[in-house]
């Protein structure tokens, strides 16, 4: 018995190194392993870093100046923190508030603001019309990751990209489908608005409606961590940074095909459950601008590596041709 | 009036200016409330027909369809029937308890505790909405979701639905039909208590036959504000609804064989989607769209409301 459970272990520990198994089908292991082949939270992201990003230089004309952004909560905390080193050194007067990637987009192009924090491309956006000023600026990469509640983590840990397609669509509805407990599946999904569910609709789903059985909807990525959380037989999906929080301890991150959502598999183009987070100005930012300014600040290597890992995101600069082949740019991007 | 009855008078008073300043705020106040109303209606309504013109979707296909996933596939049919259901269940919960309190309070209750229990209410009445939210979240959700997985022997139910969030409303509504039934039986006289007292009715009967019938017209003006009430809760519905597209209830394969899970109402697409959705799109106009058929139920239902209220004979 004793042996066993050494015997376990060991092998407990080499699965959490190899984390997901990239097979297609389940293996018939115990639940241990079972449990220790999710992809673990460390491998999710790159490790936070802990130095500071510098304070920029001070450019002519700019102090006193405000700069107004609005839009994505996903991208949001990324500009806000950067904005707090940008305003020390420029002694500008920088204000980043989340109404959402849509509200972003609409205040950039009537020039309420001067840069719009979108999750997706206008191109993507249904009425792209409507956004033809506005000039691209990708300043960071977030990854998502499905999730599943507690009751789950040891049955299932990898679902195929069928599967995926199947229990979003409502053609499986118990998680014995899939090797699961006899539980009927809740799936937890965003708006339909969302710039995540449109995400996942795109690179997940392959464009396919979801029409699933238990459906709850949450209008934050936030707030479906706590459905999932706190909940049974639930599935959904969320940014990868909310894996790292210990808000969310009950939350377990599983695999894609087999490929869990780390940026080795991003890069290997392996794993396309990722998106761009995008700023958007109205037009070429006037070089001496305040806008200009911010938006060379957050590119900075050295800003990107400080601030992003801590919210679990990917820098851009950092992706490889396989991982930008998987996400073609819309026709008409800049 | 009272401008005219100063007019009479021969000479200026001291302190006529100040008090022309008085009717002026007065009478300018009243106006902007019916400028106000006109500007919501006008400004919601015109935005809600781009549905039709800039979207073109058929209005047909927007409230009897329940396709709400493509861009130009948006029908409203399921959170019409979700909100409407969730209105009626919350009656269901709703009314016989308050009435109950009602009867309670002004005909059973000595008086020592007929006091302490009004303060109760009103203190009820003030509890904001989104604390009922993160009760029926946090306790009537696992608790539905436990009784049913329970009875139906797995794990097949999430709690989420019309049941909690006809619960949550219940709380809410209590207390304002309670009070306006409360005060309608106040207003009932004496001299019918005592008539029907005297022709040897019991207490039970007087309750019955003579009290409740009596006060009637007010208790359902109680009723309506309720009903208006359930209708535009947004906030604490939402916590428990699910928000999901589908009827509120059906047929399952489980027991009790009744689909029991979370569905959505008009008001909770409306804040979910709005922050999101852009300016010009299918979703942005329809969510317009939904805003005005709410209005327009509300506007019915305070038309209802005064026509009961003009019955009322105490």
């Amino acid at each position: 018995m004793r042996k066993a459970i050494i015997t376990l272990l060991s092998l407990t520990a080499a699965l959490a190194i190899a984390g997901c198994s990239h097979s297609q089908t389940q293996p018939t292991v115990t639940s241990t392993t079972l449990k220790a082949a999710h992809v673990t939270t460390a491998e999710l992201t790159p490790a936070a870093s802990t130095t500071e990003p510098s304070v920029p230089k001070a450019l002519p004309g700019l102090k006193g100046k405000s700069l107004q952004m609005d839009g994505s909560s996903a991208l949001q905390p990324f500009f806000q923190s950067a904005a707090k080193y940008f305003d020390k050194g420029m002694g500008t007067n920088t204000t980043a508030v989340a109404n959402g990637s849509g509200n972003g987009l609409k205040d950039v192009e009537a020039g309420s603001v001067q840069i719009g924090m979108s999750d997706f491309f206008t191109q993507q956006s249904s009425t792209p019309a409507s956004f033809k000023d506005l000039v691209d600026h990708r300043v960071a990469v977030v990854a998502f990751t499905l999730v599943v509640s507690k009751d789950l983590k040891d049955s299932v840990w990898n679902l195929t990209s069928q599967q995926i397609k199947d229990i979003y669509t409502g053609k499986i509805t118990n998680w014995a489908q899939v090797g699961g407990p006899n539980e009927t599946i809740t799936v937890v999904n965003r708006p339909l608005a969302s710039g995540t569910r449109a995400t996942f609709k795109m690179y997940v789903l392959d464009g396919m409606n979801e029409n699933a059985g238990m459906t709850l909807q949450q209008d934050t990525t936030g707030a479906v961590a706590t459905a999932i959380n706190n909940g049974q037989g639930a599935i959904g999906y969320v940014a990868t940074g909310f894996v790292l929080s210990p808000e969310y301890s009950d939350i377990y991150p599983i695999c894609i095909d087999g490929y869990g959502a780390t940026a080795a598999n991003i890069n290997a183009g392996n794993y396309k459950f990722w998106s761009f987070e995008h700023a958007y100005t109205k037009g070429t930012p006037a070089k001496d601008g305040a806008a200009a300014a911010f938006l060379n600040y957050v590119v900075q290597p050295d800003v990107q590596a400080s601030l992003l890992p801590k919210l679990g995101y990917l820098q851009v600069d950092q992706l490889t041709p396989a991982a930008l082949a998987t996400h073609p740019l819309p026709a008409g991007a800049n | 009036m009272i401008t005219n009855l100063s007019k009479g008078r021969p000479t200026i008073r001291k302190g006529a200016t100040a008090e022309f300043l008085g009717h002026l705020w007065f009478a300018l106040s009243a106006l902007v409330v019916v400028v106000l109303l006109v500007l919501v209606y006008y400004f919601v309504g015109s935005q809600s027909f781009q549905t039709f013109t800039q979207s073109h979707i058929s209005p047909a296909d927007f409230f009897l369809s329940s396709n709400w996933d493509a861009q130009n596939h948006l029908g409203i049919s399921y959170f019409i029937i979700g909100s409407l259901s969730l209105v009626l269940l919350s009656l269901v919960f709703a009314v016989p308890i308050s009435l109950a309190v009602a009867v309670f309070i002004s005909e059973i209750a000595p008086k020592w505790l007929k006091y302490p229990l009004l303060r109760a209410i009103e203190l009820f009445l003030g509890i904001p909405s989104v604390i009922f939210g993160l009760f029926g979240l946090i306790v009537i959700v696992p608790l539905i979701r436990n009784f049913l997985n329970l009875i139906a022997g797995g794990i097949f139910y999430n709690g989420y639905g019309l049941v909690p969030a006809a619960v949550v409303v219940t709380f809410m509504i209590l207390p304002t039909v309670a009070t306006i039934a409360y005060d309608a039986m106040q207003a009932v006289p004496r001299e019918l208590r005592e008539g029907s007292y005297a022709l040897g009715a019991t207490r039970r009967q007087t309750i019955s036959k003579v009290l409740i019938p009596a006060a009637g017209p007010g208790i359902m003006t109680g009723v309506i504000l309720g009903i208006a009430r359930a209708l535009g809760e947004t906030v604490a519905v939402a916590f428990v609804i699910g928000n999901s597209q589908h009827l509120p209830f059906g047929l399952s394969n489980y027991f009790p064989y009744l689909y029991i899970g979370p569905t959505s109402a008009l008001t909770t697409q409306l804040l979910f989607n709005f922050k999101e959705a852009t300016v010009g799109s299918p979703l942005y106009n329809a969510l317009w769209t939904i805003s005005f058929v709410l209005l327009v139920i509300s506007a019915i239902l305070v038309a209802v409301s005064r026509a009961f209220a003009a019955k009322r004979i105490y």
